[in-house]
C-alpha cells in the first residue's frame, strides 16, 4: 500500500485569498459572513452570507470562472499528468438562474463535469478527470477516492478540487426549508438556530511517497485513512443516532490503523443548525471517550458545501502543523455534550492525527484521518 | 477483480425491464415508447400475453424471446434498448410491494434511477431487508436533475424567492435520487454521482473501482439522465452563442431539441467475486470473457441475456 501525502494546497473563502489568510482569520476568531449584496434577502430568513465580495459584480459568466482564477492565480505548479477530481454541489448554478430569468449567460459551467473541463484547461492538466457530487460531502469523498486511488497504486498524483457558489438558488432553498439561521451560525452552541452558507474553493494535490520523493515536494501530511458510509434515514435530516456518521469514523479510524485515543483532535461538520450537530455529538460521542478537542470552521467561512471537506481539510493539516485548533467562531454556550472540548478560543492539542468529518443531504457521511506532516 | 452482476434494472423509451433473475408478482413488459405506455399486473407465474395501453403485445415467457439486433429482452419478454424519446410513465406500486410515499415529489430523473435501482435489487434478490446493508450505489449522469433545479428556481425567481418550494428544492442535488434509494432498500455503504462519459460506463467504473479497492463487496451502480420534458418553455434554457447577434438565443445543448442523446437509467448489482466470475475489472478495462466491454449496452445486453453468467 502506497502513503497518500499532501504536498501542496491553496484555498479562497470568504477570510480571504489563501491558506494563511484562512487560517489567520480562523485563529484570531474573525468571520466572514456579511450581508448578502449579490441578491435581494428581503423575502429570506438570513441575509447574511460568506461571499467573497470580488465576485459579487462578475456577470455574464459564471461566478465559479472568478472563484477558479482566484483559487489557483499565483499558485505551484501542478503537474500535467495530475489526474482531477472536482468536487461541487451546483457548479456554476448562476447559469441556470440567470437563463430562467431570461438574462444574458453562457451554459457552460452548469454541471460537474465541465467544471472538470474549465479546472482541466485552466491547469493545462492532460490526466484523466472525475466530478464527485455527493451533496455536503462531495470533497471529502473526493479525497477519500483520490487517497484510495494513490494507495492502490493506480495513480501517483492527483489534485482534488472542491467549489461552490453562494447563489440565490441554494440560499432560496434552504431558507425555505428553514435551515438558515436568521442571527448568526453558532455550531454546538445551546442556541444555535441554523446554517449560514458560504462561498469557497480550495485544491490538494496528493502525491504517493515515490512521486512526492521523486518531485521533491514537502509533505504537508498524509491523508492516513477514510470512511464512506449513508444514514439510511432521511432526505434531509440526519439519523438522530449518528448510525452513519459512526459507520464512516470507524471505517477511517480501521483503514488508518488508529485507536480513537491517538486522534488528537475534530474538525467537525458543525454546520450550526440543531440536528446535525446534536448527531455529531452523538456520535462522537459514541466512539470516543473522552471526547477529543473540536471544533467547526462554519461561523467563519459560513457552509461552503461542496467544498467545505476541502477546505476543512487544509483546516485540519495546519491545525496538526500548529499543535492548536482555531476558535468555534459564533459559540457561546457549548452543548451539554461538547463541554470543555468545543471552544470559541484557540485550543492546544497534542498528537499526530486529526479526525475530519462531514455531511450530507442523502445522508450521507464521510471523514478523513490527517496525520501530521513530517519535516 | 472478478465480479458479479447478480441483477439489472432499466428504465428506457424502449420500456422497463428487469434481469437476469426472476420478478415475481408484477410484470414489467412495456416495449413502447409512447407516452402514457404503462404496464399491467399479472400473476405470479402467469403466462398469456400482455398488453399495454399502446397496445403493444409482447409474449411472456420463460427464456429469452427472440429481439432484434441490438435489443435484448428479458425473461418475460421486455425490451431493454437504449435510445432517445419520453420514458414510460412510472409508478412505484409498478416495483415496490407498498408504493413509494414522495415517487410523486421526484423529478423524471429521480422517478427513473429510483426504479432502475428498485428494479436490480428486485431481479437480484436482494429487495426485502430487516437490517441495512453496507451496499454502495454509485450513479453516472451529465443532466442529472437540471429538470428540478429548473422548476425549483421557477418557483424561487418570483415574488422575491417567498413561494420557494422546500420540496422541490429537495430534488435538485443529483444525488438525492441515491439518498431516497439508500433509504428505501436499507443501503449504508458509500454513494454518490460521477460525470457520464462515453459509453455510459462511468457510474459502474467508479462502482468497480470501490469493490476493487475495498471500499464495499456490493454496489448497486449505473447511468441515468433524462431529456427534459417537451414544451417545457419557458424554463428551457438558452445562452447567447458567439457569433449569433444579440438577443438571439441558441438552444443549450444540453436540451438538444430532437433529443438525440439517450435517456433513462440502468443499473446493475456488481458483488466481488468469485475468482470463477467471467467479468473482470482491471482499473481501466472491463471485460467479460476475453471480450472487452466499451459500452452500457453491451454490458446490459450480455446480462440480460445471460451471456455472461457464472454459471458458464
Amino acid at each position: 500500500m502506497n502513503a497518500v501525502h499532501v504536498v501542496d494546497i491553496g484555498t479562497v473563502t470568504a477570510l480571504g485569498r489563501g491558506v494563511d489568510a484562512l487560517w489567520e482569520g480562523l485563529r484570531a476568531g474573525r468571520t466572514g459572513l456579511t450581508p448578502v449584496r449579490r441578491f435581494a434577502t428581503d423575502r429570506y430568513l438570513s441575509k447574511i452570507a460568506g461571499c467573497i465580495p470580488a465576485l459579487d459584480a462578475q456577470r455574464p459568466a459564471s461566478r465559479l470562472d472568478g472563484l477558479v482564477e482566484m483559487l489557483f492565480d499565483g499558485g505551484g505548479t501542478i503537474p500535467a499528468d495530475t489526474m482531477l477530481i472536482t468536487a461541487t454541489t451546483k457548479a456554476g448554478i448562476d447559469q441556470v438562474e440567470a437563463s430562467v430569468r431570461s438574462e444574458s449567460t453562457s451554459l457552460d459551467r452548469i454541471h460537474g463535469g465541465q467544471v472538470a473541463d474549465f479546472v482541466a484547461g485552466r491547469l493545462g492538466l492532460t490526466g484523466p478527470r472525475q466530478n464527485i457530487g455527493a451533496a455536503c460531502a462531495s470533497s471529502t469523498i473526493a479525497l477519500a477516492l483520490a487517497a484510495a486511488r494513490i494507495e492502490q497504486g493506480r495513480c501517483e498524483a492527483v489534485l482534488v478540487c472542491g467549489l461552490d457558489l453562494v447563489s440565490e438558488f441554494v440560499f432560496s432553498g434552504f431558507s425555505a426549508l428553514h435551515a438558515l439561521s436568521a442571527n448568526a451560525c453558532r455550531p454546538f452552541d445551546v442556541e444555535r438556530d441554523g446554517l449560514l452558507l458560504g462561498e469557497g474553493a480550495a485544491y490538494l494535490l496528493l502525491m504517493s511517497e515515490q512521486r512526492c520523493r521523486q518531485a521533491g515536494r514537502p509533505s504537508l501530511g498524509r491523508i492516513a485513512g477514510w470512511g464512506i458510509a449513508a444514514d439510511a434515514h432521511h432526505i434531509t435530516a440526519p439519523s438522530r443516532t449518528g448510525e452513519g456518521l459512526i459507520l464512516a469514523l470507524r471505517q477511517a479510524l480501521d483503514r488508518a490503523h488508529v485507536t480513537a485515543a491517538q486522534i488528537a483532535a475534530v474538525n467537525a461538520h458543525g454546520t450550526g443548525s440543531v440536528y446535525n450537530d446534536a448527531m455529531e455529538l452523538v456520535a462522537l460521542g459514541t466512539l470516543f471517550d473522552p471526547l477529543p478537542p473540536l471544533h467547526s470552521i462554519k461561523g467563519a467561512t459560513g457552509h461552503t458545501m461542496g467544498a467545505c471537506g476541502a477546505i476543512e481539510t487544509i483546516v485540519g493539516l495546519r491545525s496538526l502543523a500548529a499543535q492548536c485548533l482555531p476558535p468555534t467562531v459564533g459559540l457561546r454556550t457549548p452543548e451539554p455534550a461538547g463541554l470543555g472540548r468545543v471552544s470559541a478560543r484557540v485550543q492546544p492539542i497534542s498528537g499526530d492525527y486529526l479526525l475530519t468529518t462531514n455531511s450530507g443531504f442523502g445522508g450521507i457521511n464521510a471523514c478523513l484521518v490527517l496525520e501530521r506532516g513530517r519535516p | 477483480m472478478r465480479f458479479t452482476i447478480s441483477g439489472i434494472g432499466w428504465v428506457t423509451p424502449s420500456g422497463v425491464g428487469s434481469g437476469p433473475g426472476r420478478i415475481e408478482g408484477v410484470e414489467l413488459s412495456c416495449r413502447t415508447a409512447a407516452p402514457g405506455c404503462r404496464s399491467e399486473k399479472r400473476t405470479p407465474g402467469g403466462g398469456g400475453p400482455t398488453r399495454n395501453r399502446a397496445h403493444e403485445v409482447i409474449s411472456a415467457q420463460a427464456g429469452i424471446a427472440p429481439a432484434p439486433a441490438g435489443d435484448a429482452r428479458d425473461t418475460r419478454g421486455a425490451v431493454f434498448r437504449l435510445g432517445s424519446g419520453p420514458l414510460p410513465v412510472l409508478k412505484s406500486g409498478q416495483f415496490l410491494e407498498t408504493p413509494h410515499p414522495r415517487f410523486g415529489r421526484f423529478d423524471a430523473y429521480a422517478k427513473a434511477g429510483f426504479s432502475a435501482v428498485a428494479l436490480a435489487l428486485r431481479s437480484a434478490g436482494l429487495d426485502r431487508w430487516t437490517q441495512k446493508r453496507p451496499f454502495g450505489l454509485v450513479v453516472g449522469t451529465c443532466r442529472g436533475c437540471l429538470e428540478a433545479d429548473l422548476a425549483y428556481f421557477q418557483t424561487a425567481a418570483c415574488d422575491g424567492g417567498a413561494l420557494a418550494s422546500p420540496n422541490l428544492f429537495a430534488y435538485t442535488l443529483p444525488s438525492t435520487m441515491l439518498g431516497e434509494a439508500s433509504i428505501q432498500f436499507g443501503l449504508t455503504g458509500p454513494s454518490y454521482v460521477v460525470d457520464d462519459a462515453p459509453g455510459h460506463l462511468a457510474g459502474i467504473h467508479a462502482a468497480l473501482d470501490l469493490l476493487d479497492w475495498g471500499l464495499g463487496e456490493t454496489v448497486v451502480a449505473g447511468w441515468c439522465d433524462v431529456s427534459p420534458k417537451r414544451g417545457h418553455s419557458p424554463f428551457s434554457l438558452h445562452h447567447d452563442s458567439p457569433g449569433r447577434p444579440p438577443g438571439e438565443k441558441e438552444e443549450c445543448p444540453l436540451f438538444p431539441r430532437e433529443a438525440a442523446a439517450p435517456c433513462g437509467a440502468v443499473f446493475v448489482v456488481l458483488t466481488r467475486g468469485p475468482e470463477t466470475a467471467p467479468w473482470q475489472w482491471d482499473g481501466r478495462e472491463l471485460t467479460a470473457g476475453t471480450e472487452p466491454v466499451a459500452d452500457l449496452a453491451t454490458l446490459a445486453q450480455g446480462v440480460v441475456e445471460k451471456q455472461w453468467s457464472t454459471k458458464r
